[in-house]
């Protein structure tokens, strides 16, 4: 329980760390790509109007000024207003954010459901008939960029059949186009990691015991060689979750999905700086959590990580 | 023993055992023909390329593909093997077959308890449920002597030590009461000391079952073998009953594998102790290495003395986990100093850093164990040799070309073979070329890690000539880190032996090995499997396995272990004192624990 309680309580604090060091950065880099005001006051300005722009948003402060009150604004909770919506910044997150955390939720259930069986399958005689057959499509599908797959979906399921819509947020049928780009995406990669790893796992000198010990093909696959194959696994499927929780730009912008990642896009080009700076410590915070979940993961699972005695 | 009365569990007749290969098949077993009894131990001696692991697989069934296998006859108690299919093979492997492999480490599922596996196996072939299984796998646990075994029944791989488990290797292999155990090289991986443990368990277990040892040392098959079979090539050179073979061998290529063989008859080569003339090379004072295990520290090297003189060669001895590498690792600055005094040529170097420490390395090379790790497998020969005269800027383009040829004249391999990569030599290859590597720079003094342990014995006489042949010629320094006492005997001018990270005995290895004051020494000189040996050989059975350098014992650190400890060991530490022997020892009853090094009429030079 000790142990627990310092494990939470470091990881805690490399969070804070990294928080500091990720505003800071953001925050000067922000305002290296883009001033505010111009966007602000639009391309016919004035210098006048620019400059009453500029006074009225408090960016004529010099620009250290600037920081220390945003990191006194933060550390209150006050991620700023939306220079757009005129919205707090942290709401329109709030808004946005589940649509994000659940198709990435969606995503990653279907690459498992996809992977997981067919990487177990092809690891387990890799080089027999079909699966190479199979292997050397998924090889190729790793290769295909996320949006050529979804604009095939699309235009076969969402013009041709008229099957699904092709965009938009609601419905379960909404889901379904987005889910499978995602995991188009995700999927040929982490069935080739199964598929190497319960390969490997085969060769293995305890595989060889348990058969000198009488042991058939299926208890050796499903008690020795898979479980170890999938602890390899685990550590690649916390990246990916990782990775979708950064927001699928492309996904998002293809399908019209109100996620972080549309948001962030938005944001950047209209110099919302806020918005920016608030999807980024949102993203943050949760590919931390996920990572840390990845870890602890490991931890339960494999014996040779468990500390003795805790 | 009447071999003739008991039953007949294994005879096979012209084993061919093949791989297809681009030109055409490899024969890696070709005809071989054996038979085993009951209570009858069979020894399969051969070097690796033997195809004698191959052999104990296709007794088993167990030879991968595409590897095919046939013979005119293979009977399993009685029955006919050839006949079976895979799911009567299930059947059999683990029930009437039991098999022991080489790396215990490896051999057991890391994610899964010992006492789940070894259970399955009784679940499995004795249709037993899980909780029958448990008391029958604790009581077999305790059998092979494994400690407190209800305990260790819930173990993960991981949480034991390489010794126990390959006594949980053993009991599993055993569990079900198989008529035929086959061990595949059992105690190679393992130290001296637990190897003589595993093969006493052995003795002691093996019953009324065949066992067929598989094994590279001809030593290990002198201690438990009723028969011997060498195999060379994949076929049998010769064959018949241990003794014999052993005492007069008829073929040649077992005379030379005999005379590789460990022993401590054989003639030193280095005849007389050079006397240091000189001041020592490299002297080391109280040398400590630790590391920080938690918020502990671990002392891996405690307090060591070390001299080296130029042109001589020091042993240094010990079981795994004594700090033999760690010390190695400490003198070339890899594992800084925490404390002490090390002086190289007399110049302070304790804590040497930046241009000191290179200079330092300059004089101070390294050869390591496993030539299959120690060369990048991507670069040329060439690039290998020529990396440390690049590294410290030695000589022109021009200049290290020439020297890198005299290396390879040095190391007696071709000048052509500069182009190729390490993946295209032997074993024994790869180990001329590290150590061409090391001489590279001309270092006077040269730190062998176990240069030999991961060759062939046939090879390994090979490297040890080379070795000293190039002492000969460049007067380079050695400290060989072996736990190969007779060929330390063979070899070495001095030997330290070190138990715990401290130095418990040291003297001329004429000394040390004939007469040992430490009864540690003795005991490591005695689980030495000698050839000579005919089984009345009295040897010294270490207990247990060292003890963490973590929680030290109190005392003696040696006194858990130590077969004449008496009350005042248990709580003073004797320091390091001469004794009468002419060595250095750390024990209050100095040479009362003898050995038999089975000298007895062969004159020792």
């Amino acid at each position: 329980m000790k142990a627990l309680v310092s494990t939470v309580g470091r990881r805690l604090a490399s969070l804070v760390l990294l928080l500091v060091v990720l505003t800071t950065l953001l925050f000067f880099l922000l305002r290296v790509t883009a001033d505010q005001a111009l966007v602000l006051a639009g391309p016919e300005a004035s210098a006048e109007q620019v400059a009453a722009i500029r006074a009225q948003y408090g960016l004529d402060r010099p620009l250290l000024t600037q920081y220390v009150s945003y990191l006194g604004d933060l550390l209150r909770l006050d991620f700023g207003t939306s220079i757009i919506s005129g919205q707090p910044a942290i709401a329109e997150v709030r808004a946005r954010i589940w649509a994000t955390v659940a198709l990435a939720i969606a995503g990653m259930m279907t690459t498992i459901a996809i992977s997981i069986p067919l990487g177990a399958w092809l690891g387990a005689r890799p080089h027999t008939g079909g699966r190479r057959t199979l292997a050397a499509f998924v090889f190729l599908l790793q290769g295909t960029p996320g949006f050529v797959v979804a604009l095939l979906l699309v235009q076969l399921f969402a013009v041709q059949l008229k099957w699904l819509p092709f965009m938009g947020y609601g419905s379960f049928a909404t889901w379904i186009l987005p889910t499978l780009t995602l995991a188009s995406f995700l999927a040929p990669k982490l069935t080739r990691v199964v598929a190497a790893n319960v390969n490997s796992a085969l060769a293995e000198d305890h595989i060889r015991t348990a058969r000198a010990n009488g042991a058939a093909f299926t208890e050796i696959y499903w008690r020795h060689a898979l479980p170890n194959a999938l602890l390899g696994a685990t550590a690649l499927i916390g990246t990916q979750f990782a990775f979708l929780l950064s927001g699928s730009v492309i996904t998002e912008m293809i399908f019209g999905w109100p996620g972080i990642g549309t948001l962030l896009i938005r944001s950047i080009q209209s110099a919302d700086f806020a918005v920016v700076q608030a999807v980024t410590i949102a993203i943050a915070i949760m590919v931390f959590v996920v990572n840390a979940l990845t870890d602890a993961s490991f931890r339960l699972l494999d014996p040779r990580l468990r500390r003795a005695g805790s | 023993m009447t071999t003739q009365s008991r039953q007949q569990v294994i005879a096979v007749e012209d084993l061919v055992i093949e791989f297809p290969g681009e030109d055409g098949p490899t024969r890696v077993v070709d005809g071989v023909s054996l038979t085993l009894h009951r209570g009858e131990t069979l020894g399969v001696v051969g070097e690796s390329g033997s195809g004698k692991t191959m052999l104990s697989l296709a007794l088993m069934a167990l030879v991968p593909k595409p590897g095919s296998v046939r013979s005119t006859r293979m009977e399993l108690l009685g029955k006919d093997a050839r006949a079976l299919d895979e799911t009567q093979w299930c059947q059999i492997r683990g029930r009437d077959v039991g098999m022991i492999f080489q790396n215990p480490m490896t051999g057991f599922n890391p994610v899964r308890t010992i006492g789940r596996q070894i259970s399955q196996s009784l679940q499995r072939h004795a249709g037993m449920g899980f909780n029958e299984a448990r008391e029958r796998v604790i009581t077999a646990l305790r059998d092979v002597g494994i400690p407190s075994p209800e305990q260790r029944f819930n173990a993960y791989p991981h949480e034991m030590s390489g010794g126990q488990l390959q006594r949980a290797m053993i009991a599993l292999a055993m569990i079900n009461r198989p008529a035929v155990l086959l061990a595949d090289e059992p105690t190679t991986a393992l130290d001296a000391t637990v190897q003589a443990q595993i093969l006493e368990l052995m003795r002691a277990r093996v019953e009324d079952c065949g066992l067929v040892l598989v094994t590279h040392d001809l030593g290990v098959a002198a201690q438990i073998c009723d028969r011997v079979m060498v195999v060379r090539h994949g076929r049998i050179v010769e064959a018949g009953d241990c003794a014999e073979v052993l005492r007069a061998p008829r073929h040649e290529y077992t005379r030379a594998l005999l005379e590789a063989a460990p022993r401590f008859t054989r003639r030193r080569l280095m005849q007389a102790p050079r006397v240091p003339t000189r001041p020592p090379l490299l002297e080391g004072r109280n040398l400590r290495v630790s590391f920080p295990v938690g918020k502990r520290q671990l002392h891996a090297v405690d307090g060591v003395d070390l001299d080296i003189w130029p042109g001589e060669t020091v042993a240094l001895v010990g079981e795994s986990g004594s700090g033999k590498s760690t010390t190695a690792l400490g003198l070339m600055g890899v594992h800084p100093l925490q404390g002490g005094d090390l002086r190289f040529a007399g110049d302070d170097v304790t804590h040497a850093s930046g241009d000191r420490l290179k200079r330092l390395r300059r004089d101070l090379q390294m050869v390591l164990q496993n030539p299959y790790g120690s060369l990048d497998p991507r670069w040329s020969v060439r690039r290998i040799l020529t990396e440390p005269l690049h590294a410290h800027g030695v000589g022109s383009r021009a200049s290290r070309e020439a020297r890198v040829r005299e290396l390879m004249d040095q190391v007696q391999l071709p000048v052509e073979a500069l182009d190729r990569l390490p993946s295209s030599f032997s074993g024994g290859q790869r180990q001329r070329i590290s150590i061409a590597r090391a001489l590279a720079l001309s270092p006077r003094i040269l730190i062998a890690d176990e240069p030999v342990s991961a060759l062939d014995v046939s090879i390994q006489a090979q490297i040890i000539r080379l070795l000293l042949e190039i002492q000969t010629r460049t007067g380079v320094a050695y400290m060989i880190i072996s736990h190969d006492l007779a060929l330390v005997h063979e070899i070495a001018d001095r030997v330290i032996v070190l138990y715990l990270g401290r130095v418990v005995e040291q003297g001329t290895a004429q000394a040390v090995i004939s007469a040992p004051q430490h009864p540690y020494t003795a005991a490591l000189i005695s689980a030495v499997p000698v050839v000579d040996d005919d089984g009345t050989r009295k040897r010294i059975v270490l207990g247990g396995e060292p003890p963490s350098p973590l929680n030290p014992p109190t005392g003696c650190p040696f006194h858990p272990r130590c077969p004449i400890a008496q009350d005042r060991c248990r709580e003073e530490r004797p320091p390091l004192a001469p004794t009468s022997g002419g060595s250095l020892a750390a024990c209050f009853y100095p040479g009362e624990v003898e050995v038999d090094l089975r000298l007895s009429d062969a004159a020792d030079g």
